[in-house]
């Protein structure tokens, strides 16, 4: 019997809130926000997806069609790649303003991304960019509190609560099916716009459909407890407030809270717990510790002045004029392995910073389920900093190959000898560069991201357990006067 | 009668909490502009430093290869911060502000960002601006709407337009206490920042302070119109958090996304391309043409001859440089060009939006603004060719490095100034304030 009472609860509350027209017309408000907001993100997301497209043949095809050069020539001639976020960033736009998308490669020298969106852009980037996700985790928890606000306080101010319960409703029912009805309502403004992402990202062509549908299935169960989340903290505070406007002013504080003050003061506390190093100062300690551990371009330098006189010594020659290979493709060799390794390990460095910072806003996914479906969110569409850090590895990766490629390249085949003034200079053959593989940027696989980040996801969980015992423990103890 | 109004309001507790909040939120605001100030101060004087040593190691390493010695030092060119960017950080992190350059080309080396972490940059500063334009309507939002309907929920509203003679003046009394009391914390905040951050008193700053009250008298006048409707309190609330969302999130989150499309600025990726052809490809082509592109550029270097079969000379390698520049010099000037039009339509639509029009403003007085950005990339530029036509001719004819007064070669500063534009600053205030009060005044003389 119990169980129909709830039944009875839940279907009645959809259908109170179905009924008012206003909510009918809020709910296709916000679904038309959501799909005028997939239109411009996938449109957007198309032209630069083409020119990017564009210009990455076009820097194949420059590259390929070089003529005879010398391989170190090539190796600062380099190479450019390009980044397009994954397409589901349509939907929720994460980073993606502010990470760059291109990269120049070149031999012994780590450039960074640059151009990003929001560098390019005035202030008003700094108030956001519209977008699915950021209406149903910002705007419609606060559509839903308005909904909820009065579902039993109002009750109880018009004494329906005490008929209810008369009846033989139990508080735990009375709770229950409040809850269940706006949740079930809330979904309305989430299950229809999962699809049409869906679609979005499929025509845009740039990710496999198994990819998009598992990370929505990600996706739709995260905001679900979301959603679930803010209905129970709505009809809790509602069934423990004195009157409908307390219970109104009350939500929105909470609302306030989650949103805006807890996401800003976590980001200020990280920042300044886990400062991090600027530009400058990065590039002077970078360049001073590769000069500690052998300059390539210093004559006397000690590391390189060894390597040279085991050299001689093995061959048994007096100058590395008459080594067998050519020998500046080999110093450039070492100094190349030498300060890529150097430039990683710095890079990690600063990476941890930025982790550390990320961990503590992952962290306060625990008292702020908002900035857990937040990193979340970003987590499965593909749109996280983690991911773009593996677009950095792979850039580097591939950096660190085509200028050893290279260097291999001048130690095989150009002379050790200089040509002479007007002689035939030290070229190898065009058919070279054809052959050197073309940069394949990866996405990044979200079952990766999620292992990396597991934290929002267990806060979702969390979250879960937290409303259960609440409801459990408001339904108990509900007044019904 | 008004003692008590006052009394009334201090008694309430969630009043002062709500202040003491703003006071806090200011606090923590000046504090992270306060690191901000330092942090760049510490860029800057470091980068001094590194710019000596630098300058030193290589005239030493390649005492006699002066074109080898400008090819490894960078030059940096400060964009003079003032104080006040501690309260307006804008687009401050973002774009650095000191960059360093070599004499090659510098399309290259122009888009180098400061590093920061993305997460952080998203969810944007915790400035006193931030604090002024979102945190306190807020609160005022709080004093204010329920000042007639609670009376009237309470069932006091009767009472009162019997006792009192005058009902508007009364009404009017309790806003300028809530005024009063919002003002005070706002200049609590002003006096402590400009004690702090030291920062000085010149027309900027009393622009600054100004525009950040007159935003709050704004919204105080925006609270008297709409509880003029006497509404209920809960339906008071939900009009104005629904202003307060739309002009903070929905109608700028909007426009930025359309500006995005609208603007879109593909024409950078396009000009990193051809900078890299434009240098790259001269090492395979005839020394002539490139020669003669670059005596067209700079005359006065015609008699720096470069002959077909000379093995490498500077004069040709920085000429090969420059023409990384001239070539994509187009597509840079329609990527500033873009970033100038997308700035232009966030300005218009700050006429519109009080809240995006103490944004703009703000940051325009604290110099933090893409406006300032931009003057910075053109002065860049300008230093980039006097460092290149100073350094050129000495290469050029095969000076050493010991020939040059190296300590000469230290920080240079760019300073951007525009006087204070008082009337388009304040005007859209002026205008709202007023609408507002008339708007408001009307109602109110049907009261009670």
């Amino acid at each position: 019997m119990a169980i129909s009472n709830l039944q009875l609860m839940v279907r009645k509350t959809w259908q109170d809130l179905f009924k008012g027209k206003q909510n009918l017309l809020t709910t296709i408000a916000v679904l038309l926000f959501c799909l005028l907001s997939i239109g411009i993100g996938y449109t957007k997301y198309t032209d630069s997806f083409s020119k990017i497209k564009e210009y990455r043949k076009e820097v194949r095809e420059s590259w390929e069609h070089r003529p005879d050069k010398h391989p170190h020539r090539m190796a600062h001639y380099g190479y450019l790649v390009f980044r397009i976020g994954h397409p589901l960033n349509i939907f929720d736009n994460g980073l993606d303003d502010y990470l760059g998308n291109v990269i120049f490669l070149e031999a012994h020298k780590q450039n960074t991304a640059n151009l990003s969106e929001a560098g390019s852009s005035g202030t008003l980037v700094r108030f956001g960019a519209f977008s699915s996700a950021f209406i149903l985790q910002s705007i419609v928890p606060l559509i839903i509190l308005f909904l909820g606000f009065g579902l039993i306080v109002q009750e109880r101010e018009n004494a329906t609560l005490k008929i209810i319960s008369v009846q033989g409703t139990s508080g735990r029912d009375i709770i229950w099916g409040k809850i269940l009805g706006l949740w079930l309502f809330s979904l309305c403004f989430l299950i229809p716009v999962i699809p049409v992402v869906f679609m979005a990202a499929l025509f845009s062509e740039t990710a496999h459909s198994a990819d998009i549908i598992l990370r929505l299935s990600f996706l739709l169960p995260a905001y679900m407890m979301y959603y679930f989340f803010i209905c129970t903290l709505t009809v809790v505070v509602s069934a423990n407030s004195k009157s409908t406007s307390s219970s109104l002013i009350s939500l929105i504080g909470f609302w306030l809270l989650f949103i805006i003050v807890l996401p800003k003061g976590i980001q200020f506390t990280a920042q300044n717990i886990y400062p991090a190093p600027s530009r400058i100062a990065f590039e002077t300690t970078l360049e001073k510790d590769i000069l500690k551990s052998g300059d390539s371009h210093n004559p006397d330098d000690p590391h390189f002045k060894k390597i040279k006189d085991s050299l001689l010594a093995k061959y048994k020659v007096k100058t590395t004029n008459e080594l067998p290979f050519n020998y500046s493709g080999l110093v450039m060799k070492e100094g190349e392995k030498i300060s890529s390794q150097i430039y990683i390990r710095h890079q990690k460095e600063l990476q941890t910073i930025y982790g550390k910072q990320q961990m503590l806003t992952d962290f306060s996914g625990l008292l702020n389920p908002a900035v857990a479906i937040k990193s979340f969110s970003m987590i499965a569409t593909g749109t996280d900093f983690f991911a773009y850090n593996q677009f950095q590895k792979q850039a580097e990766e591939y950096r660190y190959k085509m200028a050893q490629h290279l260097n291999d390249l001048q130690i095989e085949q150009i002379s050790n000898i200089k040509p002479e003034n007007g002689g035939p200079p030290a070229v190898i053959n065009k058919d070279n560069w054809e052959k050197f593989p073309d940069f394949q940027y990866r996405y990044t696989s979200v079952l990766d991201s999620m292992k990396q980040q597991p934290v929002p996801a267990a806060a979702l969980i969390l979250w879960m357990a937290v409303c259960v015992i609440a409801i459990e423990i408001s339904g108990r103890k509900l007044k019904l006067i | 009668m008004n003692r008590y109004l006052y009394i009334q309001f201090y008694r309430n507790k969630a009043y002062i909490i709500a202040l003491l909040f703003l006071l806090m939120a200011g606090l923590m605001a000046i504090y992270t502009g306060k690191k901000f100030l330092d942090r760049n101060e510490d860029i800057i004087s470091k980068s001094g430093a590194f710019q000596k040593e630098s300058i030193e190691r290589n005239a030493k390493f390649h005492k006699d290869d002066l074109g080898l010695v400008l090819y490894y030092i960078k030059f940096n060119l400060v964009n003079e911060t003032p104080k006040l960017a501690a309260l307006n950080i804008g687009m401050r992190d973002l774009n650095p502000s000191i960059q360093g350059v070599t004499i090659r080309n510098l399309e290259e080396q122009r888009y180098n960002a400061d590093f920061y972490n993305p997460a952080n940059a998203a969810v944007g500063n915790f400035d006193f601006s931030f604090v002024i334009i979102f945190l306190f309507p807020l609160v005022i939002v709080a004093f204010c709407y329920n000042l007639i309907s609670e009376e009237e929920e309470k069932g006091t509203w009767k009472l009162l337009s019997v006792q009192s003679g005058n009902l508007k003046k009364l009404l009017d009394h309790k806003m300028f206490i809530r005024l009063l009391a919002v003002t005070i914390v706002y200049l609590v905040l002003i006096i402590i920042a400009s004690v702090w951050l030291k920062i000085p008193l010149d027309p900027f700053y009393i622009a600054f302070v100004m525009s950040g009250w007159l935003y709050i008298l704004l919204w105080f006048t925006l609270c008297r119109w709409i509880i003029s409707f006497r509404k209920t309190s809960a339906q008071n609330a939900l009009i104005l958090l629904i202003v307060w969302v739309g002009i903070n999130f929905i109608i700028p989150m909007t426009s930025n996304i359309l500006i995005q499309k609208f603007y879109p600025v593909h024409e950078s990726l396009k000009a990193v391309m051809e900078q890299r052809e434009g240098y790259h490809n001269k090492w395979d082509e005839a020394k002539r043409p490139t020669m003669e592109k670059f005596y067209k550029a700079y005359p006065q270097y015609r008699n720096f001859t470069v002959e077909e079969n000379d093995a490498f000379t500077w004069t040709w390698y920085y000429a090969m440089q420059h023409m990384g520049d001239l070539e994509s010099a187009k597509s840079s000037e329609q990527y500033t060009e873009k970033m100038q039009k997308r700035n232009q339509a966030a300005t218009y639509l700050g006429y519109l939006l009080p809240n995006l029009h103490t944004q703009l403003t703000e940051s325009h007085l604290a110099k933090s603004d893409m406006q300032n950005h931009l003057q910075y990339a053109a002065s860049l530029k300008k230093f980039h060719e006097r460092k290149r036509l100073f350094f050129y001719p000495l290469i050029f004819s095969g000076k050493n490095a010991e020939s040059i007064n190296w300590s000469q070669q230290t920080l240079a500063v760019f300073k951007f100034s525009s006087p204070v534009q008082w009337v388009q600053t304040f005007l859209p205030y002026f205008i709202f304030i007023a609408l507002f009060m008339i708007l408001s005044q009307y109602k109110f003389r049907k009261l009670c």
